[in-house]
């Protein structure tokens, strides 16, 4: 046996499976808390804003706090990672998921299945329903899209992915859903105009912009099509408790039913894996990955 | 009934900037002391949030980009 096939065999698919599925078993309990409190909390604003118990700006600054917070939950659920499988518990991964989505003014099962496409082809300019903003050319770019409310154009994809019937199936159901969001939007602005303003609809933008640059931007800079090469580990100025541990989000890419908050122990013990199979920045990654706030200036 | 529905989501930028624009400008004119001397202030808030509704409807997109 050559040096390459005992690298290759010390380094395989299967044993970064197995690595990979011990933190894949967990409840995710914090992200179901954060997903329907956020949700609560954002709810509760709107009486307390309406009855004077608390100024508008407090509550803007509250909800887009709550935007801010609104799409993690939902790309669990979006894995199917509170239900694990489990026919039973399916359920939960619909409830979370388009609850914690009210926020952002997002329908979920649009937002599934063009994600599952997102993982299936991440970087291909076609296929790639993320593909306008994870290969922006800046951040005033990804500004301008969010706010323009062209990004990403989920009705390209409708017709790309035309003869996928269960794409079609899902992203129908979420077309109603984004209606009914819409519709509800309208009448809350006729009824309360510039609450519906700063509690609902500029802090779903704002909570869009910041989940575009920090999930889709920062981790695709650079990155190529293929397994290991379309998503990289990057530090930034802000410590990866701001942005969601988003550094971290190649090992998401690799092993999607990876619990967020196991993903940084699983890292820690896939680390010669992701050398090895050269993922952008893998040779950066610190040997202890909990707890390191992962801060570059 | 779904083709009166399609036709009526076909214009929904132009819907947006009735509704939405149109009612947040209002109650913004409505706060806005110094603008309650205008005759039909309310109906001109509506008719330039329609307007821009309009022109980002002919444009495709609300922003210049």
């Amino acid at each position: 046996m050559d040096i390459a096939n005992s690298a290759s065999e010390e380094f395989s698919f299967e044993k970064e499976k197995a690595i990979a599925k011990k933190y894949a078993q967990r409840f995710q309990w914090e992200m179901i808390l954060i997903g329907v409190g956020q949700a609560c909390i954002w709810l509760s604003l709107w009486p307390l804003v309406i009855n004077e118990i608390i100024p508008l700006w407090s509550g803007f600054i509250i909800a887009t706090i709550c935007a801010c917070f609104a799409y993690l939950p939902s790309h669990e659920a979006q894995h199917g990672n509170y239900s694990r499988g489990n026919p039973k518990r399916r359920w939960l991964d619909s409830f979370v998921g388009n609850l914690t989505l009210i926020t952002l003014i997002y329908p979920y099962e649009v937002l599934r299945v063009t994600h599952m496409k997102h993982h299936a082809y991440a970087n291909d300019k076609e296929k790639d329903p993320d593909f306008q903003t994870s290969n922006a050319k800046s951040i005033k770019e990804i500004i301008l899209l969010v706010l323009d409310g062209t990004s990403p154009d989920y009705e390209k994809y409708k017709e790309v992915f035309a003869s996928d019937k269960a794409f079609q199936k899902a992203f129908d159901k979420g077309a109603k859903i984004a209606l009914l969001l819409r519709f509800t939007l309208m009448v809350m602005v006729i009824l309360f105009p510039l609450q519906t303003l700063l509690l609902w609809w500029l802090p779903a933008k704002l909570g869009s912009i910041y989940t575009t640059i920090f999930f889709s931007y920062y981790p695709h800079i650079g990155t190529e099509q293929g397994r290991y090469k379309n998503t990289r580990f990057w530090q930034h100025w802000i410590p990866r408790y701001l942005n969601h541990s988003m550094q971290l989000h190649f090992i998401h890419h690799l092993h999607p039913n990876i619990g967020h908050y196991d993903e940084p122990k699983a890292i820690e013990e896939l680390k010669p894996f992701l050398i090895a199979k050269g993922v952008p920045g893998a040779e950066d990654i610190p040997d202890r990955v909990t707890y390191n706030p992962l801060i570059k200036f | 009934m779904e083709k009166i529905l399609e036709k009526i989501l076909s214009y929904n930028k132009a819907w947006f900037g009735l509704i939405f624009i149109g009612s947040v400008l209002n109650a913004a004119a409505l706060k806005l002391g110094a603008l309650n001397n205008i005759p039909n202030i309310s109906t001109w808030c509506f008719f330039v949030g329609f307007i821009i509704g309009v022109i980002a409807h002919i444009r495709g997109k609300w922003l210049w980009i």
